[in-house]
């Protein structure tokens, strides 16, 4: 009788040894688990966020585009200036 | 109890041991999963809030850029407008003064009667005196002579000359008002009120 309650106790003690070592594991796994959740976040919170800016060559044209209307209505100005000064004189010194 | 009977006691503790800490595991296992994936979902949203603040921030610079590249071309328009304005009045000038050296398409002559006429019909007097270009003097005098008779007012050639394009500047008697006709007031009062019709007139209101 003395043996068997020696072997049961021993299995109770290794049952509470394999218990306790999964608990310490569950507690690393846990731990580990934190730590790489930290990383992420903080590498989400470091990381550089690109926007392309596909509008600038719009914005560019804008000016452009005055640059050559700006051309055309000089050019303008060199076809027509003779068909209306006589008209522009006139109304100056006469009046419109 | 047999040996026997022990080891199926021993093997049955044993058992139930090693499934508690094979679920221990498992929880753990599926607890660290749980925070990982409660992770990932933050990292998510602190990457979703970065890249809304980054396309806002970027949009409001494009819209920034806009308006200066806006307000540029507008300059640039603008200035191309006003160059036009100031070499027009420079060709309307040339003519001018080949008016009043007689060389231009309309008679000059007629230009300063005209004038003159004008200039008594505002003053309003019977007496009138004119101020002219030295080289007007004459040409003056002559169609002064002419507009007394047809219009009973005695017209006087004042002493002083002008420095102008040509044209007269009148004034009644006593100098309380005062007539101007020269090229140059005629020129500057018909640009402030049409230079938007002298630019449709060139560029057909382009």
């Amino acid at each position: 009788m003395p043996r068997l309650v020696e072997v049961l106790m021993d299995a109770e003690k290794k049952s509470s040894n394999m218990v306790e070592e999964a608990k310490r594991r569950a507690e690393e796994i846990i731990e580990e688990a934190k730590k790489e959740a930290e990383r992420i976040i903080e590498e989400a919170r470091r990381a550089q966020v690109k926007i392309d800016h596909s509008t600038n060559s719009d914005i560019d044209s804008i000016v452009e585009e005055a640059k050559k209307e700006a051309e055309r209505i000089k050019k303008m100005l060199d076809m027509r200036i003779n068909d209306v000064l006589d008209i522009l004189v006139r109304e100056v010194i006469f009046g419109e | 109890m047999s040996e026997e009977g022990a080891e199926v006691i021993v093997n049955a503790i044993l058992s139930m041991a090693k499934r508690r800490a094979e679920e221990i595991i498992e929880e753990a296992k599926k607890e660290a999963e749980r925070i990982i994936e409660e992770a990932r979902r933050e990292a998510e949203r602190i990457m979703m809030a970065k890249r809304e603040k980054a396309e806002r921030e970027a949009a409001e610079e494009a819209m920034r850029r806009k308006s200066v590249a806006e307000i540029e071309a507008k300059k640039i328009l603008m200035e191309a407008k006003k160059s036009i304005l100031r070499e027009i009045e420079a060709r309307i000038e040339e003519e001018l003064a080949k008016i009043s050296d007689g060389k231009g398409k309309i008679n000059y002559e007629e230009v300063l009667e005209r004038y003159i006429k004008e200039g008594i019909n505002v003053l309003g007097s019977k007496v009138v005196y004119v101020a002219s270009r030295e080289k007007d003097k004459e040409m003056i005098k002559k169609i002064s002579e002419r507009i007394s008779k047809e219009m009973n007012v005695e017209i006087r050639l004042d002493d002083r000359s002008i420095q102008s394009l040509g044209g007269v500047i009148m004034r009644n008697e006593d100098d309380s008002i005062r007539f101007y006709g020269t090229f140059e007031g005629r020129l500057r009062d018909y640009f402030d009120r049409n230079q938007r019709r002298i630019l449709d007139m060139i560029l057909g209101g382009s």
